[in-house]
């Protein structure tokens, strides 16, 4: 039998499935959302971090909750900021980094329903938390820019 | 190793290293020096419960240090992608403390024994403010992966 396939893999099936299913208004395919290839990655963590002691330290299990608060921030990521790299805490929590240099990266833990952060631009440290009420904060994302920006 | 029954204090020159179990906490490379710059804020992170494993160099081969990373990962069941290495100043320096924390051959755990075992402690509470430190001990480790 000939299998057919989409380059589209299971378990980022499985994380558009997860995030649908909770929530009938998120729009999912290849066309609108996530691009591929930051789909696959998102669906690579949540894969390798659903169970608790995911880490071989006694790692917290990241939560669907948390899972689908990190799609729908990075479906609101604005044109212009480069897509972040994935992974996931041991405290439960999904984590985005930018990183140009040492001076120049910014690294975000979301969980919980907060975003915490850590940024280094120049020889200025900044770190903080917020809570996710409707999005991205607008000054999150202006530090974002200002970090990534070329 | 460490004698389990003769545990010497952390010194502040001496070399720890923090197994990395995932492969999502290591960059790809970005200049020549294949050792700086590889390691991400979250192979740092502590456990919720406010201490880091970590494993100490003292009377130790490379050897002997590269196989206690293989055995945490055998014992959890990981993959050992490499090494992060740091000095025990790189954290005292920033308010944490190291602290040995041997596990004996007689444990009650049923581990593996290591001697060498020790945890950081003193983590801030405030996340953010564990996020700054992880990524500031990060950018200061040496990267050794498995394959090189």
């Amino acid at each position: 039998m000939t299998r057919i396939t989409t380059g589209f893999s299971d378990a980022a099936r499985t994380v558009s499935r997860s995030i649908e299913s909770q929530s009938s208004g998120l729009r999912c395919s290849e066309t609108f959302g996530l691009d591929s290839q930051l789909r696959e990655e998102l669906a690579e963590v949540w894969g390798e971090c659903q169970e608790p002691n995911w880490d071989g330290f006694r790692g917290l299990p990241v939560s669907r909750d948390t899972l689908r608060q990190v799609y729908h921030l990075l479906e609101e990521i604005p044109t212009g900021i480069t897509a972040p790299s994935l992974s996931a805490h041991p405290d439960g929590a999904i984590a985005m980094e930018w990183y140009l240099s040492k001076n120049r990266q910014i690294v975000l833990s979301v969980v919980d329903g907060e975003i915490h952060y850590a940024a280094k631009f120049g020889a200025n440290r900044h770190h903080g938390s917020f809570a996710i009420v409707d999005g991205w904060p607008k000054s999150l994302l202006s530090l974002i820019s200002k970090i990534t920006k070329t | 190793m460490i004698d389990e029954d003769r545990v010497p204090a952390i010194e502040k020159d001496e070399s720890l290293s923090r197994c990395v179990l995932s492969s999502k906490y290591v960059r790809a490379a970005t200049s020549s020096d294949l050792t700086v710059g590889r390691v991400k804020a979250g192979a740092f992170i502590p456990h919720p419960n406010d201490d880091l494993s970590v494993n100490r160099h003292k009377s130790s081969s490379l050897e002997d240090v590269w196989q206690l990373c293989q055995q945490v990962a055998r014992q959890t069941q990981r993959t050992l992608y490499g090494r992060a290495e740091v000095s025990a100043e790189a954290f005292s320096s920033k308010g944490l403390v190291v602290k040995p924390d041997p596990i004996r051959r007689d444990n009650s755990e049923g581990l593996p024994p290591n001697p060498n075992h020790a945890i950081v402690v003193g983590w801030p509470i405030e996340k953010s403010a564990q996020l700054m430190l992880a990524q500031n001990i990060a950018d200061g480790c040496r990267y050794f992966a498995t394959d090189g």
